[in-house]
């Protein structure tokens, strides 16, 4: 029986939030966060004396609201995190079981592909994609995908390497179970907790990664409503509007937050081993 | 010792095909390079050298073979912004960001260390709570965000220190800060595992009974068997030390090799974002080598395996 903990509930509600927003962000959205609005441009949130209660968050240099902006950017990082998140999972999956199931020349060449790809940080990647291609959702999507797949191959590997040694696979050996079968049927399901608990931690990796791209310009093209594009957006008018910037930094922070507590319950409650582990 | 280092060295090759041919493989993806490496002012003339220079008309391999030639010879082309050998401007810029990595891998050693080895002696009382949620909270920020507020409120609000640029000491402060904010969290945190775990090891027991002092056992018995988890950190974490670094030179405007990159797609200057992906990435390679040795000084037991 599956009881979750303090950790697992809280950040469970907190993405759960996010999702829905995300979900009905256009009946949630007071403005369309690409209408621009030049007669009310750099309006300050509702706290602030000569804020109003018509733009919660303000508005940013073109009069857009911060608000309706911030809820239509739950949808990319959710989007580009979990998609991302499934492609190096897919990737890092297979070839860390292929490594750890055969052994020998597979496992060198496969363990020494995931060092090398240590010199060629996703940044550095994205930089090279967008000189040459530019910016859309698929080229993030794929750069994060792929730049992220050795987090799943060393923990799968180290898993299934000792997954092989155990009474039960070498049962279904002897009884002639193919290797495909023996990985699918028996490892795999063993995996699948840890995966899980990497999966989850990873969304958050990529949630922030992406928002550092698009900060940078190499992500989603302006005047796409994304997080790191609002932060960008933000911090050219820092001075007079300090609040764009800030209240897409708060909404990053808190769906990092919450995802990231959700993936370190879910590590205590699986695995209780690595559990005060950093 | 010697054995490690060859066996080591012999993975180095491998690191360097990787790079190259992932950088000739999406730089050929658009179908005519010549587009990337001339701006539009191009002559017929300057473009059928190019492809001869190229070797487009070749097969594939025998055009990347030549680009490794090239890249060996460390031409990369001229840049298209500063009319000059794309490979002279990335180096004129790697000192500020050596610099700015530098500063920031000292602030993030020395908060870490202490904050890990603090939380770690006092577990489960309160300056571990503080230390630790501290440091769970940290990985949830977005450094760059961090950056932002640190300008707002230490350049904008108190006039302390300058917003951007280079200068004094005073211009160091807050980009070095920053980048420190992306591992000192992780180094925290893993500093307090790999203490505790080394804590419970029966010559700490006995290095106690003898009754040394606390201080004593924590930086001689404690300490150094501690630090392979912790200097094996710094390999994997190199790769985020260079995206933060990217993201700071741009929010501080540093002028280092992560803002001339992000500056030359902004200018379409294809030869200098292939010049500087390329150092940027041989300067991992040797860094994560670095790693490598230090972790076989400060422990033997790796280079024995």
């Amino acid at each position: 029986m599956f009881t979750p903990t303090v950790k697992i509930v809280l950040g469970a509600i907190v993405v759960a939030i996010f999702v829905l927003v995300a979900i009905f962000a256009p009946a949630l959205a007071p403005y369309d966060p690409l209408k621009q609005d030049l007669f009310s441009r750099l309006v300050p949130p509702v706290w602030d004396a000569r804020g109003s209660v018509s733009h919660i968050l303000g508005t940013d240099g073109y009069g857009r609201d911060v608000f309706s902006r911030l809820i239509y950017g739950s949808r990319v990082s959710i989007l580009v995190g979990v998609s991302s998140m499934l492609l190096s999972c897919l990737i890092g999956t297979l070839l860390g079981m292929m490594a750890g199931y055969n052994g020998g020349r597979t496992e060198q060449l496969i363990m020494r592909f995931a060092d090398a790809h240590l010199a060629f940080p996703e940044i550095l990647l994205a930089i090279l994609v967008v000189a040459v291609l530019g910016g859309s959702l698929i080229n993030i999507v794929i750069i994060l995908g792929v730049s992220s797949w050795m987090v799943y191959a060393r923990v799968v590997y180290g898993l299934t390497l000792s997954l092989k040694e155990r009474p039960f696979i070498e049962a279904g050996r002897s009884h002639g179970a193919s290797a495909s079968y023996l990985i699918r049927r028996h490892i795999f399901p063993h995996l699948l907790p840890m995966i899980v608990v990497v999966s989850t931690l990873q969304v958050a990796q990529m949630i922030l990664t992406e928002t550092a791209l698009s900060f940078l310009g190499l992500g989603l093209p302006p005047p796409t409503p994304s997080w790191g594009n609002v932060l960008a957006e933000g911090r050219d008018r820092l001075f007079v509007a300090p609040w764009v910037a800030n209240s897409a930094g708060v909404a990053i922070i808190l769906m990092v937050w919450g995802v990231n507590t959700l993936g370190n319950g879910l590590r205590e409650r699986l695995d209780p081993k690595a559990a005060g582990r950093g | 010792m010697l054995n490690f280092i060859l066996r080591r060295l012999a993975t180095i090759p491998i690191s360097i095909l990787i790079v190259t041919a992932v950088t000739f493989f999406i730089l050929r993806l658009t179908g005519d390079p010549v587009e990337l490496y001339l701006d539009i002012t191009r002559t017929p003339e300057q473009e059928a050298l190019l492809r001869q220079e190229l070797g487009l008309d070749q097969p594939l391999i025998v055009q990347y073979l030549q680009f490794l030639a090239d890249i060996v010879r460390l031409d990369f082309g001229r840049s298209l912004q500063f009319q000059a050998p794309a490979i002279d401007i990335v180096v004129q810029r790697l000192g500020a960001t050596f610099q700015l990595i530098g500063a920031a891998l000292v602030i993030a050693l020395v908060v870490g260390l202490v904050g890990g080895l603090v939380s770690a002696r006092y577990k489960d009382r309160t300056a571990d709570m503080v230390i630790s949620s501290l440091a769970v909270a940290g990985q949830s920020m977005p450094s760059f965000w961090l950056g932002i507020l640190l300008v707002q409120l230490f350049a904008l609000n108190l006039g302390w220190l300058p917003t951007s640029g280079t200068g004094g000491w005073q211009h160091l402060v807050l980009p070095s800060v920053t980048l420190a904010a992306f591992i000192a969290p992780n180094l925290v945190l893993i500093t307090r595992t790999s203490v505790l775990e080394i804590t419970d090891e029966l010559y700490v027991t006995t290095a106690r009974s003898k009754g040394l002092p606390r201080l004593r056992i924590l930086l001689r018995h404690i300490l150094p068997n501690a630090l392979n988890p912790i200097i094996s950190f710094f390999g994997l974490q190199v790769g985020r030390l260079v995206g933060g670094s990217v993201v700071t030179e741009t929010i501080f405007a540093w002028p280092g090799i992560g803002r001339l990159m992000i500056g030359a797609i902004y200018q379409r200057d294809v030869p200098v974002v292939v010049a500087s992906v390329i150092i940027v990435a041989l300067a991992i390679i040797i860094a994560n080598l670095l790693v490598d040795l230090i972790l076989s000084v400060v422990d033997p037991r790796i280079r024995l395996d």
